[in-house]
């Protein structure tokens, strides 16, 4: 079992359905085909839009523009997603290309793409779109806060302590818009129940609080909203609700799977055709109907003492933001990395006109750690330091800022088993040729990410015949969770995994911490223990009086579930599944997290990341020859699940660097490159040999001495690799992708040959 | 817009096309870009049009030949290795299973704003106007551009091709057959950016014939932004005769870079006699480029990636490990 994802089987026969497979023998109806009609433009007003040819086409059933959708209600979007400012259809405005402008719905995908190419829109142009940052100089305001993030911090005077310090760098680096692109587009279906309530089949990464949207939109009342997911979360409450939202499985997330609008369009699109619908995404509408991962720019200057050590650390971030709360937290991560004597934080928002930005893999931390890894090695060219001397040096012992001491910190040993796997001591040196002409570069980075616990619940039974059933609705994005919560459970109880069921599906299931941040497995698991810890208690009551048991009569009051037995105290146990035959069925309601795992230490993961990278002198193209990436994350819980993760957030973080970027049309405002084919992802062919390596052994010895993984490992990746180009050509990267445009502006000022021979 | 019709015989009047791989056609269908009124399946010829055969020292490729199988076979990696590289390095692995090397031929620009299937575009829509031109966000074609157009042809086969002298043979709709240059198949967009070739209505591309190569070198640089599945930002097709270290005759042809597999007859003709080394590629590489569009904005690197493909083409056909290039 160890090892093999427990839906996986199902996955590779093609059995497990995704909602877009969801046929009358699942959903006991046949719903018609929605799809969008999106703005070709970025601003304006839309004055008429013309539905006749559309509606006489054979097939097309509704057409729902802003003239008859239903209107919506204000939403709080916990996930600071675009419905949280901006609900769909509610106006003829356009904010920006590829917004919604109309939901064509009818009984075959065939007719509603034909309704789709049937409909004109006649639209008053709004004033040019603006969206780059390069554009948007008269948008950016200071703020105090950047999403989840600080947008203001400072320690001590870093003006004057740069102004003194003996080594300084000053650059300025770039990170261009990118998205998650799941492989899955995805779909929504939707019903509206005879007694008011709306049936939603969906993939989320949030159950009730996506849920609680939906309610909230539509006015299904205080049990469909706030309250209502209060008293989840607080009260452990599983009650039902009139949104009847089934989460599926989804087909790669990332941040997002599912738009957050579509989960409202559907349902409105079913009420305006009077029959249920499944709003079906294409690919061009995953780019706009979704968030991305936005622009960035990054002012950073450090300063040092003349033997390495950090005298200041300011940073100056332009952050993009589209038309959602959400906000890249770039200032959250980097002054928690290294001992530093004094730092500035000075961040800049600009609201462009996007779609709303959301999260991605190593939000704000990705960007944020590639400026300060890039800025390190600038400093240690500088002060002639091995890039991996000057980070030793700086290693922070206790936290930077605070002073507390961290909870478990294996960084340092992180470097050492990826500096040994790579062979950082005995490289080569920058710019070294190898055998076939090509130059020879390393690189390295450091990785850190917050660690977070959010709040979660779950309600478990252990049954009679030693079974465990936990109600937790959590999410499964093919990441594995189902397969780690229920190894953990298995380890809790000592119930072989076959005898345990997770029931995720329905809401009526107990309130989960979504799949968000690497906190899910985490988050969810101290929940599942909580539960397990009432039913000991219990359990051990019961126990005690009853003379047949081998724990008759003890007085030990704390009791705890150590699989296979349950254990006392003062050291006495009896086997659980005795206990349970003969007591019969036993349930808890636990809940975990509620402080966010605020305690007195400081919390983060660590990586370190090695790159060995060959370059064509000629062509500047390269190959990342070797990827080793040694990860901070506590015990291991599934090792092949966990090396997935790792080498995929690795993958990612290879294609932050080397292409991904999403291309904006500056006239019009819409991404051009907007399909798979032309909004590159790294192939097989451009995954080197990725080494993964794990360090580090969590905080003691309960079975949740784990951190959140997903996110870190994409963090040090991209530095990495730049630094491993710098190295081999001496060209200093400052914009991700970096891609050739980059690397010709690089090494530019280096090369006889980028200057131009004469001709003739 | 009714679903299109599907026929296995006959040949494709007004409005329909011919499908083979489909590879391309249907991408298009699906985007919304080609809207033909039938397609006729060139699977049912596939038995008379998929060999490879040799006569005469040419070696012909039936048009339905798929792009692995012309891969895989040993006299293409042999005697034409700039074949060979165009297509292993051309599209995926599953791509090139299915698409043929006619579809491969006739695919059409990646240009956004012809893809998006809703922008103003000439090539789509003709008169309709560019939506590239004066854009500084997107590529466009550093040669062969015109006013109505300034899209580049993305294809990997076609400009080893040009290089090569390779001819091709085409069948009207009556039966005839002629022979046609391989560099004359696509035209410069001019004033009718959406006539793309030579061929007439209904005619068909029946076979690819190599003459049989008397260079000495001959390679196909390929440089992209990622190592598989991506189309050319910049691609050269050399190939070279030297005697001793002299360059006897070359030809260097562009692609990704251009309206059309581009030629670049002056720079053949400098090479002539020169002396094979690093600083002869250098300059040739820039010569290249030096009568291109001057391009715009980000744009500009591309004459750079030009040059540099053509000089490591030239390295490479010229056999001078790039060891000593460095
Ligand atoms: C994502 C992606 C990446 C790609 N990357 C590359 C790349 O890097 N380099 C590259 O070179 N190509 C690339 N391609 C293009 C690919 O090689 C072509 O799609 C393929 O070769 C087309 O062949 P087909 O047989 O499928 O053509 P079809 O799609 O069947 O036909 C294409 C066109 O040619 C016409 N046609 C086909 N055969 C004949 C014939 N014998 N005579 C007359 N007309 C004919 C059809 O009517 C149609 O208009 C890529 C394609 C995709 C989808
Ligand atoms: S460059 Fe050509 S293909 Fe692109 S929009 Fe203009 S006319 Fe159309």
């Amino acid at each position: 079992m160890r090892g093999h994802r427990i839906e996986g089987a199902d996955k590779v026969r093609g059995r497990a359905p995704f909602v877009d497979d969801l046929r009358e023998d699942v959903l006991g109806f046949t719903p018609l085909i929605a799809l969008a009609v999106t703005a070709p433009v970025g601003s304006g007003t839309i004055r008429r839009i013309d539905t006749d040819a559309a509606l006489r086409l054979p097939g097309v059933r509704a057409i729902m523009t802003h003239e008859n959708a239903p209107r919506l209600r204000k939403v709080i979007s916990l996930s600071m997603s675009e419905p949280g400012v901006r609900l769909p259809l509610q106006s003829p405005r356009i904010a920006y290309a590829g917004q919604v402008v109309a939901v064509v719905v009818a009984e075959t995908l065939m007719a509603a793409r034909q309704g789709v190419a049937a409909i004109a829109l006649d639209i008053e142009p709004g004033p040019a779109p603006v969206v780059t940052l390069e554009d948007a100089d008269n948008r950016l305001r200071a703020v105090k806060r950047a999403g989840i993030g600080p947008g203001r911090s400072r320690k001590g005077n870093a003006d004057s302590a740069l102004a003194a310090a003996t080594v300084t760098t000053d650059d300025t680096f770039h990170n261009a818009p990118h998205h998650q692109n799941p492989l899955e587009p995805g779909a929504v279906v939707a019903r509206w129940d005879g007694d008011g309530g709306v049936t939603v089949h969906a993939a989320v990464q949030w159950h009730h609080i996506d849920a609680m949207m939906i309610g909230q939109a539509f006015g299904l009342g205080w049990s469909d909203g706030m309250p209502g997911l209060l008293r989840r979360v607080i009260g452990r409450s599983r009650h039902e609700s009139r949104v009847r939202l089934f989460n599926h499985f989804s087909g790669g997330a990332f941040g997002r799977n599912i738009s957050y609008q579509a989960l409202l369009l559907a349902p409105m699109a079913a009420r305006v055709a009077g029959a249920p619908v499944k709003f079906v995404q294409t690919r061009r509408d995953t780019f706009s109907l979704m968030s991305h991962r936005s622009e960035v720019r990054q002012r950073l200057r450090l300063g040092a003492h003349p033997d390495g050590r950090l005298a200041s650390i300011v940073l100056e971030p332009d952050i993009a933001k589209g038309n959602a709360a959400f906000v890249e937290p770039v200032g959250e991560m980097p002054f928690q990395l290294y001992t530093h004597d004094t730092h500035r934080l000075t961040s800049r928002v600009a609201q462009l006109d996007l779609p709303g930005a959301g999260w991605m893999r190593g939000p704000g931390v990705a960007h944020a750690i590639f400026a300060l890894e890039q800025g390190m090695d600038r400093l240690a060219a500088r002060l002639r330091m091995d890039p991996l001397d000057l980070r030793l040096l700086n290693h922070a012992g206790t936290h930077p800022v605070s002073g507390t001491p961290w909870e478990a910190k294996a960084l340092r040993g992180a470097y050492a088993a990826g500096a040994a796997a790579i062979g950082w001591r005995d490289r080569p040196k920058g710019g070294t040729i190898r055998p076939d002409g090509r130059l020879t570069g390393y690189g390295m980075a450091s990785a850190i990410d917050l660690g977070r616990q959010f709040p979660a619940t779950a309600h478990v039974t252990l049954t009679a015949d030693a079974r465990a059933v936990v109600s937790i609705a959590v999410a499964e994005m093919g990441q594995g969770l189902l397969t780690g919560l229920t190894g953990l459970v298995s380890e809790m109880t000592g119930l072989p995994p076959d005898r345990i069921t997770l029931r995720r599906q329905a809401i009526s299931e107990a309130y989960a911490a979504g799949s968000i941040g690497s906190t899910g497995t985490y988050s969810n698991a101290a929940a599942i223990q909580d539960a397990l810890h009432r039913i000991a208690t219990r359990l051990a009551d019961r126990t005690r009086k009853d003379r047949a048991s081998p724990l008759f009569g003890r007085k030990a009051k704390r009791a705890r579930i150590e699989g296979p037995d349950l254990a006392l105290a003062d050291g006495s146990r009896a086997p659980l599944a005795d206990l349970l035959y003969r007591h019969g069925d036993q349930s808890g309601s636990g809940r975990a997290g509620l402080t966010f795992g605020a305690s007195g230490k400081a919390k983060a993961s660590f990586g370190a990341v090695f790159c060995e990278m060959a370059v064509d002198p000629v062509t500047l193209e390269i190959e990342v020859v070797r990827l080793v990436g040694a990860y901070d994350c506590g015990r291991v819980l599934q090792p092949a699940i966990a090396a997935a993760q790792l080498r995929g957030a690795m993958i990612m973080g290879l294609g932050q660097a080397l292409m991904e970027e999403t291309r904006l049309d500056r006239r019009t405002g819409a991404w051009t490159n907007a399909e798979l084919g032309e909004a590159l992802i790294p192939t097989q062919a451009d995954v080197p040999h990725v080494e993964v390596l794990t360090v580090g052994s969590g905080t003691d010895d309960g079975p949740l001495n784990f951190k959140g993984i997903a996110e870190t490992a994409i963090v040090g990746v991209a530095p990495a690799i730049a630094s491993a180009f710098a190295d081999a050509t001496g060209g200093l990267i400052r914009s991700l992708p970096m891609t050739y445009v980059e690397r010709l502006r690089a090494v530019s000022a280096l090369e006889p040959i980028a200057q131009g021979v004469a001709s003739e | 817009m009714t679903p299109p019709v599907l026929r296995r015989d006959g040949l494709p009047l007004g409005g329909e096309k011919w499908i083979a791989g489909g590879t391309t056609l249907v991408d298009l269908m699906k985007l919304g870009v080609e809207r033909p009124a039938g397609l006729v399946d060139l699977g049912a010829r596939r038995g008379e049009l998929a060999r490879i055969t040799e006569a005469e020292g040419m070696l012909t490729l039936g048009a339905m030949t798929t792009m692995a199988e012309a891969e895989r076979d040993p006299r293409i990696r042999q005697r034409y290795p700039a074949v060979h590289l165009a297509l292993s390095l051309a599209a995926s692995p599953q791509i090139r299973e299915m698409a043929t090397l006619g579809g491969n031929l006739l695919q059409r620009t990646r240009c956004t704003f012809f893809r998006d299937g809703r922008s103003a575009c000439n090539k789509r829509n003709p008169g309709a106007g560019c939506s590239a031109i004066g854009n500084p966000d997107e590529p466009r074609a550093l040669f062969g551009a015109s006013g109505h157009c300034v899209a580049t042809y993305p294809g990997d086969l076609a400009v080893a091709l040009v290089a090569l002298d390779a001819t091709l043979s085409v069948e009207a709709a009556d039966g005839s057959v002629r022979g046609m240059a391989g560099s004359d198949l696509h035209r410069l967009p001019g004033d009718t950016p959406h006539v793309e070739t030579a061929l007439d209505p209904g005619e068909l591309i029946t076979g690819i014939h190599l003459p049989l190569p008397d260079w000495t070198g001959q390679t196909y640089v390929k440089l992209r932004e990622r190592a598989s599945y991506g189309f050319a930002s910049a691609s050269a097709a050399v190939c070279v005769r030297l005697e001793g270290r002299t360059v006897v005759a070359a030809r260097v042809a562009l692609g990704g870079v251009a309206s059309v597999p581009w030629r670049c007859r002056g720079v053949e003709d400098w090479l002539q006699g020169r002396i094979a080394d690093r600083n002869t590629f250098l300059q040739a590489g820039r010569a290249c480029v030096s009568r291109a569009d001057p391009g715009v904005g980000k744009d500009a690197y591309r004459q750079e990636l030009c040059a540099r493909a053509v000089t490591k083409a030239l390295l490479v056909a010229c056999n001078s490990a790039s060891d000593d290039a460095v």
